[in-house]
């Protein structure tokens, strides 16, 4: 046989058979997830459990209750501090004030500069 | 004083500078010019040192370190005469394909896949951008044509690989289907795996607007630790199952990875993942480069077909790179805009550096934006990729 009529089966078989595996993959890793990534009700309803008495130990501190819709921010805020100190620690969220980025304007160049170069 | 007078000629040939050809002057000056772009311009070091220097030894006139052993048969019994060089014991490492699957154990090793198991549709990425080395492949074959050039369908191969952009599956095919040609190719794909910053982003922007540069693209979700020690064992099954010839190359691959990741299960693995991604990765780099280096003999290496590789690899590379970035856009296209164009380039293995172009050239359209772990995901599947296309090479034309 031709060598380039050769080449161009062997280009098209190979081309086709990579393109097969990868899309063979594919298929397993998308069967993967739903077997082996976890049941996303079962964790949503472990976080909203969990959520809830930390949003309420925050109202009894009265220090918030103007601010009951940022609710989530401050359980997460709280729930990070508890995980940061251990869960054994009692702790009291009194008050919780956002800080302005006080970063000079030369000071993120620095940084866009810095991560630029790492990579 | 004649006496002296013959004593200092034996003396004068039996150093190199009495039988030094031209060839192999030429190959010290370009090994030594290759460690200087090691040193001084940063080309890929950790490997090109070894290369070049592999080289200046291979080339040493009468060392011999590249001579195999030699036997002599006297009454009947066959004796050792020669134990050979030290490079060509290193080298059957090289011809025995045990060098590169030890070096896919230990990227394996070092390998996160998780945005790869996070984003599975990012893996056809990584099939689209293998089509430089089959573009290649039939390149190598049309220069077949030209009075000078001739390359057999094994070598057309071989060469072909150098576009998935992975040394190790490069030197792994050369090394079966045409080992004559092992130097030039391990050069070809080393040198310009450094260069793919230089290589792609004129390609990358060339093939695409602005606005699909700008793409931002959602996060990753988390994946369970459960199915990153799944996902090794899956995928060596399956690429197993369907192209045994790439096996080795995947199994390894994969088995270093599963190290990696099971050592969250067992601690007392940590011990083998260390060893794999540092002591092994770097013994082999050491034996892999210098000995490749050695198989750049002048003899040899000083050939037209030398320039035509090092043309077909840089042609290689290109094409690898659009032919991620267009199956990049036509997802762009499918999915409505949400993905990035940019993150098919990294397609082509060169882990993690083409993806970190994507990253580059994504942040210069919008520099807000964070493709990297995004990118990730065909940069390794290019590597799986470029295995299985090696594996589809070997069983055709092997």
């Amino acid at each position: 046989m031709d060598p380039i009529l050769y080449g161009l089966i062997v280009t098209l078989f190979g081309m086709g058979i990579v393109f097969l595996v990868l899309v063979g993959l594919w298929g397993v890793l998308a069967m993967m997830r739903p077997i082996f990534g976890g049941n996303k009700k079962q964790k949503a309803q472990v976080i909203e459990r969990n959520l809830k008495p930390v949003a309420e130990e925050i109202t009894a501190t009265h220090a918030l209750t103007e601010e009951m819709e940022a609710d989530e921010i401050i359980a997460v805020i709280t729930a990070a501090i508890h995980a940061c100190m251990g869960s054994q620690r009692n702790l009291l969220i009194r008050n919780i004030t956002r800080v302005g980025d006080n970063t000079p304007v030369w000071g993120q160049i620095g940084r866009h500069e810095q991560t630029l170069n790492r990579l | 004083m004649s006496f002296i007078y013959e004593e200092l000629i034996n003396l004068y040939q039996s150093t190199g500078f009495a039988v030094i050809t031209w060839q192999q002057g030429t190959m010290l000056a370009l090994s030594c010019f290759l460690i200087y772009l090691a040193l001084k311009k940063g080309f890929e070091p950790l490997l090109l040192v070894p290369i070049a220097f592999g080289m200046l030894l291979a080339n040493l006139p009468a060392a011999g370190l590249m001579n195999g052993p030699t036997y002599e048969t006297l009454d009947g019994i066959t004796k050792m005469k020669d134990p050979g060089g030290l490079l060509y014991w290193l080298y059957q490492g090289v011809k025995l394909g045990i060098y590169p699957p030890l070096i896919f154990f230990g990227v394996g090793a070092m390998t996160d896949f998780g945005p790869l198991i996070a984003n599975p549709r990012s893996i056809l990425l990584g099939a689209a951008a293998q089509v430089g080395i089959f573009v290649t492949f039939i390149g190598a074959l049309l220069l077949d044509k030209l009075p000078f050039l001739e390359f057999s369908l094994k070598q057309a191969g071989s060469i072909g690989i150098i576009g998935g952009a992975d040394g190790p599956t490069a030197i792994f095919l050369a090394s079966k289907l045409a080992p004559e040609l092992l130097g030039p190719i391990a050069v070809a794909a080393y040198s310009y795996m450094a260069l793919v910053p230089l290589i792609q982003p004129p390609i990358m922007k060339a093939l695409t607007t602005k606005k699909e540069r700008e793409v931002v693209m959602g996060q990753l979700r988390h994946v369970t630790r459960t199915e990153r020690i799944v996902f090794p064992i899956m995928v060596t099954l399956v690429v197993s199952l369907v192209l045994p010839s790439a096996a080795v190359l995947v199994g390894m691959l994969m088995f270093g990875n599963l190290i990696r990741e099971a050592v969250d299960l067992q601690s007392v693995l940590n011990r083998l993942s260390k060893t794999a991604q540092n002591e092994l990765m770097n013994i082999v780099v050491i034996f892999l480069g210098t000995t490749v280096g050695a198989t750049a003999n002048g003899e040899l290496f000083l050939k037209p077909q030398t320039l035509a590789i090092i043309l077909l690899g840089l042609i290689a590379f290109s094409m690898g790179t659009a032919g991620g970035v267009i199956f990049g856009k036509i997802m762009y296209k499918i999915s409505g805009g949400k993905v990035n164009p940019l993150i098919g380039s990294a397609g082509v293995s060169a882990v993690p550096m083409a993806a970190r172009v994507s990253q580059k050239v994504g942040q210069e359209a919008n520099p807000s934006n964070y493709l990297l772990m995004h990118a990730m995901g065909p940069n390794v599947a290019g590597v799986i990729g470029s295995a299985i296309a090696a594996g589809v090479l070997l069983s055709m034309l092997g």
